[in-house]
């Protein structure tokens, strides 16, 4: 039992350090993620930390808190966002064996997941402001100020998905800025016909991803 | 030294150098350049959109 809790806390340190070298210093911590000796464990904490929002979400969108609507809208989410996670892994995974030689699946796996950590927080800071400060927007200053902060923040963490997004394909697959290109192709017009579905579909509408 | 050739470097022809300065900046210091980006880029948006630029981030509160 008690290795089982030093475990646990190891990998949650280990989490808590990795997030924290994503966001300050993301090139040389994919770099020692792809380097082989990495806690797969760690990964865990993101996908609570998903689930976490996902039960979070389904609470503020449902009108009324019946269990069975509130589970199922929870695990909707869930398995879109799984389905959009597992579809971007296995394309790079498919894709980076076409492109170099044999690659590893829990490499990518690990450095994909750490790029959910600016969706995550997007996700979640947005759903506060939408309970603090409602929608829409008026025309005053304070409108116009927030909405400039407001996306100066989204696009912000937008660039650091872009960076994340790159330093996958450079580490995980282990290929040059023009096969990144190639391959972003190719993976851009998936994640898009992925979005247009998550939207028609109400699930999402802004891509989990 | 292993580490140091886990990739190979990133050739791009004649905007290498360019490539290296920018991403010198990201590597160290990304959400200086990030940070900074990211407001220039929306007070354009702003001076280029006007009212629509209010209409898109309430929209965006609604993304979630």
């Amino acid at each position: 039992m008690s290795l089982v809790i030093s475990v646990f806390f190891q990998s949650f340190v280990s989490f808590l350090k990795t997030s924290w070298g994503c966001f300050n210093r993301p090139y040389e911590t994919y770099r020692k993620i792809s380097s082989g000796s990495f806690n797969l464990l760690s990964t865990f904490f993101i996908f609570f930390f998903v689930c976490v929002y996902f039960a979070w979400e389904s609470l503020i969108r449902t009108p009324f808190r019946s269990p069975y609507v509130l589970t199922y809208n929870f695990g909707l989410s869930f398995l879109a966002a799984a389905t959009g996670f597992s579809l971007i892994v296995g394309i790079l995974y498919f894709l980076g064996e076409k492109t170099h030689e044999k690659i590893s699946l829990e490499r990518v796996v690990i450095l994909w997941s750490y790029s959910l950590l600016p969706t995550v927080i997007w996700f979640f800071s947005t759903s506060l402001i939408y309970m603090i400060l409602p929608p829409p927007r008026t025309l005053s200053v304070w409108g116009k100020g927030f909405s400039i902060v407001f996306i100066s923040f989204s696009i912000a963490l937008l660039g650091w998905k872009i960076i994340l997004y790159y330093l996958t394909l450079r580490f995980g697959l282990r290929i040059s800025l023009k096969k990144i290109l190639t391959v972003s192709f190719v993976v851009i017009p998936i994640i898009a016909i992925y979005s247009l579905g998550m939207y028609y579909l109400r699930i999402f509408r802004i891509p989990f991803i | 030294m292993e580490e140091i050739s886990v990739v190979s470097p990133q050739e791009l022809g004649p905007f290498t150098l360019f490539y290296k300065v920018i991403a010198s900046q990201l590597k160290v210091h990304p959400w200086k350049s990030a940070g900074v980006a990211a407001l220039i880029a929306t007070l354009l948006l702003y001076l280029a959109l006007g009212g629509a630029f209010i209409k898109i981030a309430s929209l965006l509160q609604y993304g979630f």
